[in-house]
């Protein structure tokens, strides 16, 4: 399980996955029988209405919370133990810097946190900063960065430990529209890198197309997966990839889906 | 903008000089009781060479106090923030600590030790539990968001606590540090009352008290402020700055509620830190290896008011205490509650009349009480009125704080719908902000009622004669240990149930 296995993990097995919560006496269903898997090395994104439980089925693969019923698996093994063995990188919503540390130091927390040298590592993190164009502010403090520079940021970071899972929920989510898609460009660029099993949630239809290998489409009350969409474009995908017939074609398919996932509840 | 505020302020503290300088000059208040600002300045100078040495007691025994109980109240707090047995546990000593009246123990603590030893303890001891309530919510008010970055990385408690907890609850210890700083000096400046040492500040105030020199017992008085002051304006600064680098503007700061549990728990977890408490006074005395004769323990103190032949009579002196004590203390309390509404209210209604009297309100908040009271009582005379004049000044500050927060916190929204049916700020206030500022009085009211208490007893102790305060003054000097134990034991008996009873109707108002 050492870091400098080539061959690397991170088949995603999920099935029949039941999450329930409890508000003021009502039961939730977060997650309906959800099952999913992803082998190693593919790009998955979960797109659906808020409410669906993306955010829950996200938590659950990084071993932060437990399903009511259902196993999760990643190389057959229960998601706690991959996070705790260090080889899990997390992008969440709000890029949950620690606003004390600057740039270099964010990025170098999760070796530190797995007891791993931050100074064998000066290179990775130094690379990893200048992948994501903040070469320039490596010693500034996250007040003092612009909201986009910041997501960078948190990409980085949960990339330092060379994951073998990577969970990334709607990191462009506070973005604007010409930021987010530069930003899409750049996800796929870092991504081709190491290229580790990565699980994208996202709101955005076009996001979603344009980076994964698979759509899965989740409809609210109960969370569950509508129908999951295979993505058949080369990589690496071009910008003129958003302006072809297939891609707005394969958009619209999935926007029916996300539509009658919502009037079928 | 900012030169024209500094301006303005420059202003005002000239106008408060000049007139407090007519009003000495033609001797206006009190038949001179209020020297002029010229006198206590050439008085000062004239006494230049008195201050160092005591000064540099009394701040030795200060800082020597604020130091371990700092470390005292952090090494707890984390413990406590960590493990929810642990905060129950030591609940009962903070509860305690917070609501005493600092110098009922001050007799037991020179009974107990020796030469500064007694300053250093009751430093300590006033010290403690601000920090230690700032440290369990700092340590627990992390961002969630941050402890998912540790948890994903693999990380458990443990790399929580080191990682995040420590460094957020930073800026809240140092926010407490500026508080408690105060309080350092005031409690040293009490043990100094209470006699025994040749220097110190509070020694020097003692014994200028019968030399009918005004003017230096203000150079006194406005000295010990002013230390105050520069140890709140230097913790405010290094908080502020931390408070920048370590809070961004999305943090959540929630507040730790108290844990629930069912009625026999936490009833349990009551005794249970309650006897705690006991506990650590009877292995205290037992490691200092006092004479039973003067160290009383809990046991003795029970048998001193029950079983013992003068049993009858002490109670009924001990009583008689508390019926003097506790109406003037109620009385103070409302008072003092009063001002500060009323002066939150004028800083609502005129906020610009408020932002220049807010600094010497901020100052009044740092004095220290010993060392004010001879002043209070040269202008006010030894009767009640001194004494309720003593209890708003403490009790002023705290509570105006408290509800002038929820003044200006009531809800954008709810004022707009007055104001869209016509009414104005009066209106707002009336139909709003008042009634939503009842719980925030509940609050003030409990964290200003040991002051209250505290602020009688310094006057009954040092000018009126009257009351628990005397009482306290009068066994030391017969001897009578086991009133001393007797009156530290029961008021902070007292002030512990008074806080807590009020405590229940602040839970109730706020529902």
């Amino acid at each position: 399980m050492s870091q400098a296995d080539s061959s690397h993990g991170g088949a995603l097995h999920v099935s029949n996955v039941e999450r329930t919560f409890e508000l003021d006496g009502d039961v939730v269903h977060a997650l309906s029988d959800v099952s999913l898997s992803a082998p190693v090395g593919s790009f998955i994104a979960l797109i659906g209405p808020s409410g669906c439980g993306k955010s829950t089925l996200l938590r659950l693969l990084a071993g932060l919370d437990e399903p009511n019923a259902g196993t999760l698996s990643i190389d057959g093994r229960p998601p706690g133990e991959l996070r705790r063995a260090g080889r899990l990188g997390v992008a969440f919503q709000d890029p949950a810097l620690l606003p004390w540390r600057s740039v270099v130091k964010n990025v170098a927390l999760p070796l530190q946190v797995s007891g791993q040298s931050v100074r064998d590592h000066e290179e990775r993190i130094a690379g990893l900063i200048e992948l994501v164009g903040l070469s320039a502010f490596t010693n500034a403090l996250p007040g003092q960065l612009s909201g986009g520079m910041r997501q960078r940021a948190a990409i980085a970071r949960a990339l330092v430990t060379e994951p073998d899972l990577l969970l990334l929920d709607e990191p462009f989510g506070a973005l604007d529209e010409i930021l987010r898609r530069t930003m899409n460009l750049e996800l796929q660029r870092i991504w081709s890198d190491r290229r580790p099993t990565t699980v994208l949630v996202t709101h955005s239809i076009e996001e979603a197309v344009f980076l994964a290998d698979r759509v899965a489409v989740m409809s609210a009350r109960p969370g569950r997966i509508v129908e999951i969409v295979d993505v058949p474009f080369e990589r690496p995908r071009q910008p003129e990839l958003l302006r072809t017939p297939e891609f707005h074609q394969l958009a619209d398919h999935l926007s029916d889906l996300l539509h009658s996932g919502v009037s079928t509840r | 903008m900012t030169w024209a505020r500094v301006a303005r302020g420059a202003l005002v503290v000239a106008i408060i000089i000049a007139v407090w300088e007519a009003l000495g000059q033609w001797e206006l208040v009190a038949g001179g009781a209020l020297p002029p600002p010229s006198d206590i300045v050439r008085q000062f100078w004239g006494d230049r060479s008195d201050y160092p040495p005591h000064l540099s007691v009394t701040l030795k025994s200060a800082g020597l106090g604020f130091v371990f109980g700092n470390i005292i109240a952090i090494v707890v707090g984390v413990v406590s923030a960590r493990w929810r047995v642990a905060e129950s546990l030591f609940r009962g000593v903070g509860v305690s600590l917070f609501a005493m009246p600092l110098i009922a123990i001050v007799p037991v603590l020179l009974l107990a030790f020796s030469g500064t030893i007694p300053r250093i303890v009751l430093a300590a001891m006033a010290v403690y539990y601000p920090t230690y309530v700032a440290t369990i919510v700092g340590m627990r008010s992390v961002d969630p968001r941050l402890v998912d970055v540790v948890r994903v990385a693999g990380g458990e408690e443990y790399a929580v606590t080191r990682w995040i907890r420590w460094r957020s609850a930073v800026p809240h210890i140092v926010n407490a540090f500026k508080i408690s700083a105060p309080a350092a000096l005031l409690g040293t400046l009490l043990v100094e009352f209470g006699g025994g040492s040749r220097w110190g500040l509070g020694t020097y105030l003692l014994g200028s008290l019968g030399q009918a020199n005004p003017a230096r017992l203000w150079g006194i008085g406005l000295t010990a402020t002013i230390v105050a002051a520069l140890a709140y304006a230097m913790f405010a600064v290094i908080a502020q700055r931390l408070t920048r680098t370590s809070l961004s503007a999305t943090v959540d700061t929630a507040i730790v509620r108290s844990e629930a549990g069912s009625w026999p728990c936490r009833l349990g977890m009551v005794f249970l830190s309650a006897g705690f408490v006991l506990g650590l006074w009877a292995v205290t005395l037992k490691l200092l290896g006092m004479s039973p004769i003067v160290a009383k323990s809990p046991l003795a103190v029970v048998k001193y008011l029950t079983s013992d032949p003068r049993a009858a009579a002490t109670r009924d002196r001990l009583f008689d205490a508390y019926r003097e004590t506790l109406p003037l203390a109620l009385l103070g309390l409302v008072c003092g509650l009063l001002a500060a509404l009323v002066l939150a209210v004028i800083l609502q209604l005129k906020p610009t009349l408020g932002r220049s009297v807010l600094p010497f309100a901020l100052i009044s908040q740092t004095m220290p009480l010993p060392a004010l009271t001879p002043l209070i009582v040269l202008i006010f005379g030894r009767d009640v009125l001194a004494t309720v004049v003593v209890c708003v000044s403490v009790t002023f500050f705290p509570s105006f704080v408290t509800i002038s927060q929820a003044l200006a916190s009531v809800s954008p929204a709810a004022v707009d719908v007055v104001s869209v049916s016509g009414g104005g700020r009066i209106s707002a206030l009336r139909y709003v902000g008042l009634p939503g500022s009842v719980p925030a009085l509940a609050t003030a009211a409990r964290l200003a009622a040991p002051r209250a208490l505290l602020g009688v007893m310094i006057a009954e102790y040092l000018a009126t004669g009257n009351g628990l305060g005397n009482l306290l003054n009068e066994s030391r000097g017969r001897l009578d240990y086991g009133m001393i134990w007797t009156v530290a034991t029961t008021s902070v008996l007292v002030a512990v149930l008074i806080t807590q009873l009020i405590g229940v109707f602040e839970r109730l108002a706020r529902r």
